[in-house]
Parts: structure tokens; sequence; C-alpha cells
């Protein structure tokens, strides 16, 4: 009985490693493109970790592999990668010679396309140049096939709001907050809410955008990202101040910068003591005003950043 | 009776005649010499045309082809039409350059010489013409008409030349208004110097006031200095008193240099000790790496880690965030 049950055991593992055995073969890839694929999820490490210098040699790396052997999507993707970590650095200068060479090697039937009109609307986005954002938003949206529509839309919500027009705003980011929450993209969820805090803030509706806010809040929390949490802080600071509660006002202040100066941003950290400071000025409270401009003024001194003329 | 013979007189009828038969012959020369000259003995025909006016016409008058003479102006007569009828008489030789196409002209011979009937030579496979045949005129502008033609155009240009002229002369146009601005102001230049002159007198003074000041000044800055005089002394203590000091920290420093180039010589021994065994640990180091990917690479080919693990994505994005 025993001997028949071992030979049964035996040959059912025979057969499961002969059926494994017979499964088919990934598609194997040449040794350049390997290490250019290396070097780029490398460069994705390094940029999460916030070591963003190394992330750009990685890219810088991966993009001479790729060009190496001619590979138009992996070229795109370093150039729209080395862009993306430059647009953080604040270098928009050469993010934009990066996404601006990705534009011209994808065409817009690329299935890369959307992600690089994406790139080219934030970067000129944040050299101030609404018209064109709006316009790489629109492409962006007009050529995203997949989940990353909800993102797209948030964008050209923001932008909308910017250039002044509240109600197309409004309308653009409830879109995207639906498609977001149905892809369960939490990340651009808590940027719809946040968004939606903006625009509702600006139409006398505070109670309503402090929740938009405050779900904000929940999502940035529970994704562990730091300066959105500061950002969610700030807009209910604001909030506050505008619905003349000072001191409710200052606790948020005093929360984001805890957040902003244990996150690795001193400059956040800088600009909520300033706004304590103002608070508390406007309190009469003059020694504690003066107190956190200084220490404002210390931190963006230690960064080499202090630019104001009055002290 | 002997008749005496003048020796004079023998053979006068043979005389007589050798000088009849020689003058004769030079009156023949002289007549066919004539003929010659005046193309007598040459055969001709003639050609003729018809011109509104007969001026610069004239009997004689040469006609020539590519500037040599081939003929002479033959009659000259008014016609029926008022219109003058000319008929040329053109050496024969000639006449096989003259042909249908062939057009006769009254120019000048230069911008002063006599005038001439000029015919263009006729194309080749064009007809010849023949004794009597009418040859194609055509009228050529003489000085006079090339005169009148340039003054004709010359006129509005000296009109308006006289017009400009009268526009720089009117007292109350632009030019002359311009003109005595220019001399107002040049007046006005006159004024301005003489207030720059005399802001140059005040400006002389002033700077030899300031200079007085200075003077001052620099007396001041005389006694300044001489109360300096006891810290430079000062100094100068301070300086020799380091000059005592600097030879025992010169050899300080050397001692630190002797010690530091000990140092250095010591750790360049042990570099060159250690330097050739570093390409061999490096070759074992990626060695040893190569082979741990290769045994991670096998490890992963055996099923089942061959299906769980990811295929390499070469679209991966830095993800992106609409709200940065």
């Amino acid at each position: 009985m025993g001997q028949v049950v071992w030979s049964l055991l035996l040959a059912s593992t025979m057969l499961i490693f002969t059926v494994g055995c017979a499964g088919k073969n990934p598609v194997t890839q040449p040794a350049a493109q390997m290490e250019a694929i290396q070097h780029n999820q490398r460069g994705i490490k390094a940029e999460a970790r916030g070591e963003n210098s190394m992330a750009l040699e990685y890219f810088a790396e991966a993009l001479r592999v790729y060009r190496s052997i001619e590979n138009s999507d992996g070229i795109v993707v370093a150039l729209v990668n080395s862009s993306r970590v430059l647009r953080t650095d604040r270098d928009y200068k050469n993010a934009r010679a990066s996404v601006t060479e990705a534009v011209s090697l994808a065409t817009p039937r690329s299935k890369l396309y959307s992600e690089v009109a994406f790139e080219m609307a934030l970067v000129t986005l944040m050299s101030g140049e609404l018209d064109n954002a709006y316009e790489w938003a629109g492409k962006a949206v007009a050529a995203e096939k997949d989940s990353n529509a909800g993102a797209r839309i948030n964008l050209l919500a923001r932008i909308l709001f910017l250039k002044g027009e509240v109600a197309q705003a409004e309308l653009k980011s409830l879109e995207a907050l639906s498609l977001n929450r149905g892809e369960a993209i939490q990340h651009e969820e808590a940027n719809s809410l946040r968004l939606l805090g903006d625009i509702l803030a600006t139409g006398n509706r505070k109670i309503e955008a402090a929740e938009f806010y405050n779900q904000a809040l929940v999502i940035d929390k529970s994704l562990g990202k730091s300066r959105k949490i500061s950002a969610d802080l700030r807009a209910l600071a604001l909030l506050s101040l505008a619905q003349n509660y000072p001191d409710q006002a200052l606790d948020y202040y005093r929360r984001a910068y805890d957040t902003s100066s244990n996150g690795g941003d001193p400059e956040g950290a800088a600009h909520d003591l300033l706004e304590m400071s103002r608070i508390y000025e406007m309190k009469g409270e003059k020694a504690q005003s003066e107190r956190k401009r200084e220490e404002s003024d210390r931190i963006l001194k230690a960064r080499g950043t202090l630019k104001r003329g009055n002290p | 009776m002997s008749i005496e013979e003048d020796s004079r007189f023998r053979h006068l009828e043979k005389k007589i005649g050798i000088f009849a038969v020689v003058a004769t012959l030079g009156f023949l020369a002289v007549v066919i010499f004539i003929g010659v000259d005046k193309d007598m003995f040459t055969q001709k025909y003639l050609l003729k045309f018809s011109a509104d006016r007969g001026t610069g016409f004239s009997r004689g008058m040469p006609v020539k082809l590519s500037g040599f003479r081939i003929g002479r102006i033959n009659s000259i007569s008014l016609n029926e039409q008022a219109k003058v009828d000319i008929e040329i008489q053109i050496e024969k030789k000639y006449q096989k350059w003259i042909k249908s196409d062939s057009v006769a002209k009254l120019v000048k011979e230069g911008m002063i010489g006599d005038s001439i009937i000029e015919v263009s030579v006729g194309k080749a496979g064009s007809e010849v013409l023949n004794d009597g045949a009418f040859i194609t005129f055509e009228n050529t502008k003489g000085l006079e008409e090339i005169a009148n033609d340039i003054a004709e155009r010359v006129k509005p240009v000296l009109i308006e030349v006289k017009e400009i002229i009268n526009y720089v002369n009117d007292p109350n146009g632009d030019i002359k208004q311009s003109m005595k601005n220019i001399r107002e102001i040049t007046t006005d230049l006159h004024g301005t110097r003489e207030k720059i002159d005399e802001l140059m007198v005040e400006s002389r003074l002033k700077v030899g006031r300031i200079s007085s000041d200075a003077e001052t000044l620099m007396r001041d800055a005389g006694v300044r200095i001489k109360a300096i005089d006891p810290v430079l002394e000062k100094a100068d203590r301070s300086v020799a008193a380091f000059e005592q000091k600097l030879p025992k920290l010169l050899e300080k420093a050397a001692t630190t240099m002797d010690n530091l180039e000990k140092t250095s010589s010591n750790l360049e021994k042990i570099t060159g000790k250690a330097l050739p065994k570093t390409p061999v640990l490096l070759n074992s180091a990626e060695d040893a790496l190569h082979r741990a990917n290769k045994a991670i690479d096998a490890v992963m080919d055996i099923w089942p880690l061959k299906s769980s693990a990811p295929a390499p994505n070469e679209i991966d994005f830095v993800p992106g965030d609409s709200h940065e």
C-alpha cells in the first residue's frame, strides 16, 4: 500500500515538472537592451529615494545604450524620465530640452505620446506658459488610452483653474475624481480632491472646500506623501484664515512646518514659519512674529535661498 | 635754177602727221580717262524709289553698299502725288547683292559728312531686283528732327527743374523757413556759448575754492598721519618680535614636512605593494559577480520561478503627478 502511494507521489511530481518544462519560455531580449532597461529601473528607484543626481546618471546611461541600438521607445522613456527628475530639481531649461526631443521622436499615434505630452504640459506649466500647457494637456488627454486618463484630466482642470476658468475647472476635476476613484489611483484622487477644495474655496463654498481638503489629507497620509500632506495642511490653514480663525490657521501651519522640516523640504518649512510670523503680527504678538521670521531666515540662509529684501 | 630748201621744213608733212596723231591720241586718252572716272564705260541698271520730301537728295549723290560706292542718283522728279521720285543708277556687277528685301536710306557719312544713299544687302534666297524695279526707301531722322525729339523729351524735365527752383526760392516755403530756423538756432547757440563761457569761469573759481579746501584737507591728513606714527612703531616692534620667532616656526614646519615626507614614502611603499594586487582583486570580484548573476539567472529560468518572474519592461516611467 505504502509503495503504491510513494509511486503515485513520484509520478505526479514528474508529471508536474514535465508540464512545467513544456511551458512557454519568456521572450529573451538582447543584452544591450537588458542593460538599458536595468539602468532605467535603477534610475526610477534612485528617484524614489530622492537621489536625483544618481537617477539622472542612470537615465543618461540608459539613454546612451538605447541610442547605441537605435531603440526609439527606449530613448523616449529615458528622455521623459530625465525631464521629470530635472523638473523636480527646478532645472526647467534642461527638462524642456529633454522632453522636446522626446516629443520629436514620439508620433501622436505612439503608445508613449500621452505620457510625453503630459510631461511637456507639466514643463510648460512650470515655466508659466499657461496656454501652451493647456494645449499639451489636451493632447495628453486625447492620446490617453490607458488608466491614466484621470491624471491627465486632473492636470487639464488644474490649468483651467489657473487660467481663471473656474466653472470648467470644477467640471473637469469632478470628471477626474470619478475616473481616479474608478481606477483606484489614490494619489491622483487626492489631487482631484485638493483641486476641488481650491476651486470651492475661491467660490466662497468654504465648508465644502474644507471637506475636500480633509479627504485629500486622509489619502495623502495613507500614502505617506509628506509634501502632499503639507500642501493639504497649508490649504486648510489658508481656509481658516479666510474664515477669520487665526489660531486654527496657526495650528495647521505648525503641522505643515513639522511635516516639511522632517520630510526634507526646508523651503516649505521656512514658508510655513513665515506665514506663522505674519499671523502673529496680525494678532499683535510682535515678539513671536519676530522669532518665527528669524527662524525662517535662518533656514533659508542655510539653504542659500534667502531673497527677501525687508527683514 | 635750183631751189634752195630750208632744212627746218624738211619732212614737214611727216612731222605734222605725227603731231596730229599724238594730239588725237592724247585727246582720246583724256576722254577715256574721264569716261572711266564717271563710270561711263561700265554697265549699269536703274532702280527707283519714292520719298515724301526731296530735301537732302541731289543729282549725282553717291549710292553706297556696305560703305562701298556702287552708283549715283540719276534723276529726281516730282510725281503726281506730290512725292519725289528718285532714280538711282547702279553698276551691273553689284546687282546680285541688291534684292527685294534690300532697303535704301538717306544717311550722313559721320556727323558732318556728305549725305549718301545707303543700300542694304538683301538676304540669301531673296529675289534680285531687275532694271527699273522699285527698291524700298526708309525715312531716317535728320539732325533737326532728332534735336526736336530730344527737345520734346527734355522739356518736362526742365519744367520740373523750374518748379523745384521756384519751391526752393519760395520765401514761405519749407526750405527758406528751415534756413531761417537754422539761422535763429545759430544765433541762440551764440547765446548758449556765452552762457557756457560764464559757467566755465564760475567753475574755474569753484575749482580754485575746492583746491584750497583740498589743501586744508591734505594738511589735516598730514597731522593725522603723524598721529599714526606711534601705531606704526608698535607694528614695527611686533614685526621684529615675529622675526625673532619665525626661525623657530620654520624649524618646526621643516620637521613636520620631514615627517610628512616619511609618511608619504611609507604610504607609497604600501601602495606599491597593494597596487599590483588591485586589478587581480577587481577581476576576481567582477568574475564572482558575473557568476552570481549567472546563477541567479539560471535559478530564475527554472520552472516555476520562470513564469512568476516579471518580464523586463522597457516602458517604465518615473511616476508622473498632475499636481507636482
